[in-house]
């Protein structure tokens, strides 16, 4: 009974950030993103919001009373890794090689924790890198992400290696992965070690058999001594149903801890290698071939001109998100999780491939600028790496100055009478101007809001003539 | 039983994407879905020889080919031409500057296929960007060399824009003494022109036909542009009266106006299925046209096979309109011509714009929802939020979002080349605004 309502609620849970992350029904699941434990830290650790410290104390109370639920139920990594193990045993029916039972693993404390101190040094001292390599919410998100093909080669890439780490690692060793490198597992590990609930076995009644033992994908009943792990236990509630004998049951357990004697060394799990590839873009510039017209000069009709595709540009500083505060503010609370860039319905947000920021996202005004009657990464960013504006609040928001390369200016070269980038800019930044006799577009700092709006529509190909580049600190006018 | 469901709906998504793939561009089946024709009349003819129904060789259907870029469905454009020749369709109106300068090649390959007697050719003296003597005199040759024939049954000077267009193109350069020449010598069997100009340069091309003898002179008609043309654009009941009373048969262009009059209002609609339920709403353009005596053809840019088959109902056996049925249309255009339209007939003269924008896709989306009703009113309209995503979506789907009119600026390189004096630029900006503020809510 409990493992079925475990499945339905994890079922849900999982269908639900799935969908989210491809897109599907923000305003139906959007708050099941704000209820993951990592990007709720974040928003936390980068500057209180009450709702964000209760949904922590909320999941780590709900751990200290149940132990484990949310790794069976919330994390969207862990139902992945139990469908993996379903599919598996549902194929080894038929398959025998995938036939494989569970056996019972020391705990591999010093690793765990040596990860888990790691982990917590990295976010410390903002390496984020590690936040999104090793957070489970944004491992899952990269792979969603990567399945539909948005993204980078680097993201695909590491989304790539990232599946078949985890897939591996679960269908060889069940929730090996969540019990030894999670930081989020090793957290929550450390309190349920220690929930007032847990799996319990009745003495009187079992007989030793062994087959919750083998059915533990946690691998932590010790079939002998009739121990259960609990900082390992994940609350899937399979051993349950497996106990012939009726011996298991989910109640009140003793206050003591029930395996803390034993050392453990450390193991040699399933690395991870990152993998970072530069990414070549190459753009194909198709050769367009002139027919032979028998000598005659004419203008043919009809037809579209080739619009060669915006080049991405380089921007120092970076430019994130209103909402973000600024640079720092930003890759500190990001976990990587790819929500917004997923939300993003203008093109602008993708993944960083850079090494210092990898996976997290950035802006580029190549495809689209950032409309201004949209606040889509803001209302979906649960870290509060991008903390939720209004529209109204947005474009009094600068995060980035349009700058001008007269050398690509079609005004300013004289080959056109432009202006388009003035005649868009939303609060009147950019005004056309006589310099040395030429009219060309000269912008007003403190009015640029840094949108984008002008860089998207600048003529100019491949490159626009007038760019944005970041604000180190968002200023709100 | 998701991870199931996921892969079986994926699996399934990758089976279709891959038969998509495999089985390359669409093409209708022209065999399977051939639908008998209801001929049970012969071809309308006001002049004997000529079918009132002719070939406008400006839309011919393209597809994609091996790299990916637009080319003439030639097999589609022969088959189209054969089924229209069987019909008693034999006039065939081209240009060398058309579809992208292969309109000529695809109209000649088809045509070549039946005898030369068989059908009458229409092109055109497109010197627009050189109208010198000897490119004009290439560009004459090379029709004829294209269409591997000695005689060209009605040449046309392209689009005169007024009295000074006229001058400049054809009479400075002394090109209008050797066309002349070759009427004489039968390699010209009929010299006429196309005009797109206001009543003083119509009147004035009027005044020089006892000089150079129309034999024939092709307009802009259809029940809008009778008494609507709008701008600078002259009504078409002007110049067909002009046109009768020095007896010059009148060649039809834009009956139907770019399609725009295939698809009207909801009411209007209405009150043409009242009379005809089973004929379409394109059909009254045609019976409009077909009804005046004096039109030698009524050129019809039929794409697709629907379109010829509809209108070969229409010229076969064909109904002319009567005196109420005139009064319903004049009535259509009436309201037509009060709504904020663009009036873009698509035939692409504008094109291609060096920056890219899809200025006929622009203008036949908005007009498009200006006639059927589906743009946004405001907030205070019935499902707004529902019909600002749909409007957004669709305006998105119908022209890539690098080719809005956002992107115009406004150089006005296109407006010289609009047949319709479209002030193109000013009207991206309009529709530019109003989808800017469609999107920012402001509306």
């Amino acid at each position: 009974m409990l493992r079925k309502v475990r499945i339905v609620l994890a079922g849900l849970c999982f269908v639900g950030i799935t969908l989210l992350f491809l897109g599907i029904g923000r305003d139906w699941w959007g708050w099941l993103a704000k209820l993951q434990l990592l990007p709720a830290t974040m928003r936390v650790i980068g500057g209180a919001a009450l709702g964000n410290i209760a949904v922590v104390l909320c999941i780590l109370l709900l751990t200290l009373l149940l132990g484990r639920i949310y790794c069976s139920v919330l994390c969207p990594l862990g139902v992945f890794q139990d469908i993996v193990l379903w599919l598996r045993r549902t194929l080894g029916r038929w398959i025998k090689p995938l036939r494989k039972r569970f056996t019972y693993n020391k705990e591999h404390k010093v690793l765990r924790y040596v990860v888990l101190a790691a982990f917590i040094a990295c976010i410390v001292a903002g390496v984020q890198f590690a936040v999104a390599l090793l957070g489970p919410y944004s491992a899952y998100g990269r792979m969603v992400t990567a399945i539909v093909g948005n993204g980078p080669a680097p993201l695909i890439i590491t989304a790539c290696v990232t599946a078949v780490v985890i897939i591996a690692c679960s269908a060889l060793w069940g929730r090996a992965w969540c019990n030894t490198i999670c930081p989020v597992g090793t957290l929550l590990g450390t309190i349920s070690r220690y929930s007032i609930l847990g799996i319990k076995v009745d003495e009187d009644k079992c007989i030793k058999c062994g087959a919750c033992s083998r059915q533990c994908k946690a691998s932590c009943i010790e079939p002998g001594t009739l121990s259960i792990d609990r900082s390992r236990c994940v609350d899937c509630f399979d051993c349950i149903d497996s106990c012939k004998k009726g011996a298991l049951s989910f109640g009140k357990v003793s206050a003591r801890p029930a395996i803390d004697k034993k050392e453990a060394e450390g193991g040699n799990d399933a690395g991870r290698r990152a993998f970072l590839g530069g990414s070549a873009i190459l753009l194909g510039t198709a050769a367009s071939g002139t027919l032979a017209r028998a000598q005659v000069n004419m203008k043919v009709d009809g037809g579209l001109a080739e619009v060669l595709p915006k080049e991405p540009v380089e921007r120092t500083p970076g430019l994130v998100p209103p909402g973000a505060r600024g640079l720092k503010a930003f890759y500190q609370s990001c976990t990587a999780c790819q929500l917004c860039v997923t939300a993003c319905p203008n093109g602008v947000l993708r993944p960083s491939t850079d090494l210092e920021h990898f996976l997290q996202p950035q802006m580029g005004y190549e495809n689209g600028f950032c409309r201004p009657e949209c606040t889509a990464c803001s209302d979906v960013c649960p870290a509060g790496a991008i903390r939720p504006v209004t529209k109204d609040e947005k474009t009094l928001i600068r995060i980035g100055t349009a700058v001008v390369n007269q050398y690509l200016c079609l005004a300013a070269k004289q080959e056109a009478e432009c202006g388009n980038c003035a005649r868009h800019c939303p609060t009147g930044a950019i005004i056309m101007t006589s310099v040395d006799g030429v009219r060309r577009p000269v912008v007003a700092e403190e009015q640029c809001i840094g949108c984008g709006k002008c860089e998207y529509l600048c003529p100019s190909r491949p490159v626009s003539a007038i760019t944005v580049k970041g604000l180190e600190t968002h200023i709100s006018k | 039983m998701d991870r199931r469901s996921f892969l079986k709906q994926s699996g399934a998504a990758a089976a279709l994407a891959g038969l998509a793939a495999c089985s390359g561009p669409t093409k209708d089946n022209q065999a399977a879905i051939h639908e008998e024709l209801t001929t049970d009349g012969p071809m309308l003819q006001n002049y004997p020889g000529i079918g009132v129904l002719g070939y406008g060789c400006m839309r011919w259907p393209m597809i994609k080919d091996s790299e990916g870029k637009d080319v003439i469905d030639q097999e589609a454009v022969n088959s189209l031409v054969d089924e229209a020749l069987a019909h008693g369709v034999n006039y065939f109106d081209t240009s060398p500057v058309y579809l992208r300068g292969d309109s000529e090649r695809a109209t000649a390959e088809a045509l070549n296929r039946h005898p030369r007697e068989s059908w009458l050719l229409a092109t055109k003296l497109s010197n627009f960007s050189d109208s010198s003597y000897a490119n004009s005199v290439r560009m004459y040759r090379r029709s004829l060399e294209i269409f591997k024939t000695d005689h060209i049954d009605y040449y046309l000077l392209h689009a005169i824009g007024s009295a000074e267009d006229f001058k400049r193109r054809f009479e400075d350069t002394g090109i209008m003494d050797f066309l002349v020449k070759e009427r004489e010598s039968g390699h010209i069997r009929n010299l006429g022109f196309s005009i797109h100009s206001h009543k003083e340069g119509f009147d004035s091309m009027m005044e020089l036909h006892p000089k150079y003898h129309w034999d024939f002179v092709q307009i802009q008609m259809n029940y809008i542009d009778w008494t609507h043309a709008g701008g600078r654009n002259t009504n078409a009941d002007h110049m067909y009266e002009q046109l009768a009373a020095r007896d010059i048969p009148v060649v039809i262009m834009e009956p139907l106006r770019g399609g725009a009059l295939a698809s009207l209002t909801n009411s209007q609609t209405e009150r043409l299925k009242a009379i005809e339920p089973d004929r379409s709403v394109a059909s009254w353009a045609f019976r409009f046209v077909g009804s005046f005596p004096k039109v030698l053809t009524a050129l019809s840019g039929m794409t697709y096979r629907d379109h010829l088959v509809d209108n070969l109902k229409t010229f076969c056996n064909f109904k002319p309109l009567k005196e109420e049925e005139f009064a319903l249309l004049e009535e259509i255009a009436d309201e037509q011509s009060r709504f904020p339209l663009v009036g873009c007939t698509g035939c692409e003269y504008c094109m291609p714009c060096p920056y890219g924008i899809n200025i006929p896709g622009v203008f036949r989306f908005y007009d498009k929802s200006v006639i059927e009703g589906s743009f946004v009113k405001g907030p205070e309209q019935e499902h707004y939020a529902r019909a600002r995503k749909r409007y957004l979506l669709e305006y998105d789907k119908a022209v890539e979002s690098v080719r809005q009119a956002d992107h115009c600026i406004a150089c006005g390189q296109c407006a010289p080349h609009c047949p319709q004096h479209i002030r193109i630029p000013r009207e991206l900006k309009r529709i530019d605004d109003y989808i800017e503020s469609i999107r920012q809510e402001t509306l």
